[in-house]
């Protein structure tokens, strides 16, 4: 298992870019949103094999609150979507640009 | 292994002031639910947080740490979390009167304030990156809902929904930063990072995992370049929330990075240095620079707290104690200065239209007492003497000049000649007479007049005798 540590958190790195590159280019907030889940679940893979790694529990502790954290967020994240949907008809970023300079 | 119920105990009792936030941020939102009379709330929010505040001072700790070195009491967490009370405590004076101003009749506004305090309070007292973590996000839940608190208005959604990206993208930053400390170091805890720093020389993955951990914590502080959200949610969210989000935020965040800091680098790390260097020089020059062309108030507040994130950052570079305290007392001015100027726009906001330059003219001469604490709080901004303001930025500039960065000192005194420009407009508006006399309706009420008169004491006390306050970090330290 140790000899693969490496190739995880290489896959954890590409996951986390490709989130990253999601929220940057990605125009409907569900799609954005999904794309900093991405991220946050490319961490807990990292934290998983790190974890292993060091023969500590640490790092398996902050996954569980990783993904309750997350989990209040996509919560609190899908309101604020609905009310903006409901008031505007879009969830597209480019479009919800009210507020500038 | 059996539980230590002692041991429970005296932990449970060490993290008392936050347990005692959370259980009154618990009693509120079951208040809201069942529609007991909602002139209770802002009562019950208040006593909340100062009864915390008297635990916090009074009580002396039994250990300087608490559940296995994750928390630690007294000192630092008694700092942080006196100013983060403080100015709950203020908030929730005006909150009451601010709230029915702009026609929202939502109890969950206390409820969601003081979960967001309890992870301020959580912050200033992790000493774990864990703590900072779960502090962190306990903080911004709340606040993207209280941005988007008016769930009618379109600016108000916009402003959530922009606080709310950026939030939780900055997070996934903060915690791949955490997850590759964790992997070069093999711990969590503050503490132990820096006795491995001590014992050995850590790869290029330890400092990729401090490089984004802090463009997450750049991120939440908006400094530039991760700065462009900050003025579009003060912008839009209700004043009564930007009053808060712009200033407990920013406290509580600025402290947990001074807290990182301090305990990461006892001593001091020159590669830490240079960032924050560069990102507090970006920082001074667009905040003020941008926020010259602002006609926004609201706006106008927001680029300066990008500013002000500069200036804080400076404290940053020195990494020795004093550095830390003159960030303490920076930051503890800056957050009621900046409270006071949302809470009195707040007031003069009319019919939800947005204070803008023009339509603040001569309200000076109408709204005698709301005129003055905003001119006093502006003035404390500018960093003018005698207000709070000047004695913060001296501290700050005079112990970045002491570790050797003069260059940055100069911008600094440079930038903040700048901003006497637009700051400066906001009192000439004030105090121009207007071609129509139209008086706003809904003055600030007694109470909320008293806790804004308070925060003013508080900008002119600190900047006359700044002992006073000095002294009360140095002493808690």
């Amino acid at each position: 298992m140790n000899q693969h540590i490496d190739a995880i958190v290489a896959l954890s790195a590409i996951l986390f870019s490709m989130g990253v590159l999601g929220v940057l280019t990605r125009k409907n907030a569900i799609t954005i949103f999904m794309s900093v889940e991405l991220m946050l679940n490319s961490v807990n893979l990292a934290l998983v094999a790190f974890s292993r790694l060091h023969n500590d529990i640490t790092g398996q502790m902050l996954v569980i609150f990783v993904m309750a954290i997350a989990a209040a967020e996509v919560a609190v994240g899908l309101a604020i979507v609905i009310s903006i949907f409901r008031n505007r008809q879009t969830a597209d970023v480019t479009e919800i640009n009210l507020l500038r300079w | 292994m059996p539980i230590d119920l002692n041991l429970l105990l005296r932990d449970t009792l060490s993290v008392a002031p936050v347990l005692i936030v959370l259980l009154s941020a618990i009693v509120l939102m079951m208040m809201s639910a069942s529609k007991v009379q909602s002139k209770m709330l802002p009562w019950v929010a208040g006593s909340g947080y100062l009864i915390s505040f008297l635990a916090l001072t009074f009580v002396t700790v039994p250990s300087a740490s608490a559940f296995s070195g994750m928390v630690n009491t007294g000192s630092f967490a008694v700092v942080g979390g006196i100013m983060i009370l403080v100015l709950a405590f203020l908030h929730s004076m005006i909150s009451a009167n601010l709230l029915q101003k702009d026609g929202i009749y939502l109890g969950e506004f206390y409820a969601l304030q003081a979960f967001a305090i309890t992870g301020m309070l959580m912050m200033v007292s992790a000493n774990d990156l864990i703590m900072v973590f779960i502090g962190i996000e306990t903080m911004s839940i709340p606040f993207y809902a209280m941005a988007g608190l008016k769930r009618k208005d379109v600016r108000s959604n916009e402003s959530a929904m922009k606080y709310f990206l950026i939030g939780a993208f900055a997070a996934g930053f903060l915690l791949y930063g955490i997850a590759l400390i964790y992997g070069a170091t093999g711990t969590t805890n503050l503490t132990r990072i820096a006795d491995y720093l001590a014992s050995q020389t850590p790869g290029a993955f330890f400092w990729v995992g401090i490089g984004l951990m802090l463009t997450g914590f750049f991120f939440k502080v908006s400094a530039v370049p991760f700065h462009f959200w900050a003025p579009d949610v003060y912008q839009g969210a209700p004043t009564v929330s930007s009053a808060f989000l712009a200033t407990g935020g920013k406290m509580a965040t600025f402290m947990t990075l001074a807290l990182v800091s301090m305990k990461l680098f006892p001593v001091p790390s020159a590669k830490w240095a240079a960032v924050v260097a560069v990102v507090a020089a970006l920082s001074m020059i667009i905040g003020n620079v941008t926020a010259l062309a602002q006609t926004n108030v609201k706006r106008i507040l927001g680029y300066s707290s990008v500013a002000h994130a500069g200036y804080l950052l400076l404290a940053l570079l020195s990494q020795t104690t004093d550095g830390y305290q003159a960030l303490a007392y920076y930051v503890f001015v800056y957050g009621i200065t900046t409270f006071a100027a949302f809470a009195v726009v707040g007031y003069l906001e009319k019919d939800g239209n947005p204070v803008t330059l023009d339509s603040l003219k001569g309200l000076g001469f109408s709204h005698r007492t709301e005129g003055v604490i905003l001119t006093i709080a502006v003035i404390s901004l500018m960093g003018i003497p005698p207000m709070g303001g000047f004695v913060g930025k001296y501290l700050v500039f005079l112990n970045a000049y002491e570790s050797g960065h003069l260059g940055l000192v100069i911008l600094g005194v440079v930038t903040s000649m700048v901003s006497v420009g637009y700051y400066l407009r906001i009192i000439l508006s004030l105090y121009t007479r207007p071609e129509s006399t139209e008086v706003i309706a809904n003055p600030a009420g007694a109470f909320a007049l008293t806790g804004l008169i308070l925060a003013a004491v508080i900008i002119l006390v600190s900047g006359i005798y700044p002992p006073v306050f000095t002294g009360w970090i140095t002493s808690l330290w």
